[in-house]
């Protein structure tokens, strides 16, 4: 992608609205999810030449620097404010499963359809994998961490983490960049 | 793939004010990197061009030096008026021993210069 301001606004208005979703979801913060907005477009526009398309499509990479960067800033928090019980309570709120209806705003923003197929995707996973999916991806939780939340052997964290990965992988194979 | 389950969160708009500072602020600190990494650049370049530079012209003037000397020889020795003489030398014969034999040659003065070899 070229490095100028037009591509830098054009980006941001496509990716904008996910990235800070996504914050918002690890966070569960207004505040703390628009900083990570703010870091992220930082960090993609100094390191744009960093990118190998070769390597994977330019919207995965960028809601990876998104999502540590939330996850970075959630570790600092809970480190500094021991609040996890009651995060946790709204994290069961948002983790129904069920695809949210959209409201006319939300499906016009690019991407939507992607969204669709990720939602897709996790819904097709059996329940216990897939809360094992949400509690890796959004809360960054290591497989130890996982076990000891949930009460299960490690053994089976990892096994039905590596086959919800692969389902996934499966499920959304197809799935390309809508930016281009 | 797992890289898309960062769009499984809604999206968010954000407010419209955040988007000039998000903007401002990225664009503002990318010059400023370039700036110092190109002047880090430049200053390497320079004092490796210097050095080279330097390097070159000694080993230039060192090899004019050994020239000038193998051609001030060469034209001694090959000169019309210079002669070469062979003076043979023996050693120890003072006490009946067998010595050693040796030699040595000459250039003998000649046309205003001269020059003794081994």
């Amino acid at each position: 992608m070229l490095r100028d301001e037009g591509a830098l606004s054009e980006l941001y208005d496509a990716l904008a609205p996910w990235v800070l979703g996504l914050a918002h979801r690890i966070l569960q913060d207004e505040a703390e999810a628009e900083e990570v907005l703010s870091d992220v477009f930082l960090q993609v526009w100094g390191h744009i030449d960093q990118h190998d398309p070769a390597r994977g499509p330019l919207v995965p990479w960028i809601l990876s620097i998104a999502r540590n960067r939330s996850l970075d800033a959630l570790r600092r928090r809970r480190r500094w404010w021991r609040k996890a019980e009651r995060w946790g309570e709204v994290q069961s709120r948002t983790d129904d499963g069920v695809v949210p209806a959209p409201d006319p705003a939300e499906a016009a923003v690019s991407g939507w359809p992607v969204h669709r197929e990720v939602h897709a995707a996790l819904a097709g996973l059996p329940e216990e994998q897939r809360q094992l999916v949400l509690l890796a991806y959004f809360e960054g939780l290591t497989h130890s961490e996982i076990a000891q939340r949930t009460g299960q052997p490690l053994g089976t964290i990892k096994t039905r983490l590596r086959s919800a990965h692969g389902r996934l992988g499966e499920a959304l194979k197809h799935v390309k960049d809508w930016l281009r | 793939m797992t890289d898309w389950l960062g769009m499984m969160p809604k999206p968010r708009p954000p407010r419209p004010e955040l988007r000039e500072r998000v903007l401002a602020r990225a664009l503002r600190a990318r010059p400023r990197r370039t700036w110092g990494r190109g002047l880090a650049a430049a200053a390497v370049l320079a004092a490796a061009l210097m050095a080279s530079a330097w390097w070159v012209g000694s080993t230039i003037v060192g090899l004019r030096a050994e020239i000038a000397a193998l051609r001030d020889t060469l034209g001694f020795v090959h000169g019309a008026a210079t002669r070469v003489a062979w003076v043979p030398v023996r050693t120890g014969t003072g006490g009946g021993g067998g010595g050693q034999g040796g030699g040595g040659g000459s250039f003998p003065p000649g046309a205003g210069r001269g020059w003794l070899g081994p």
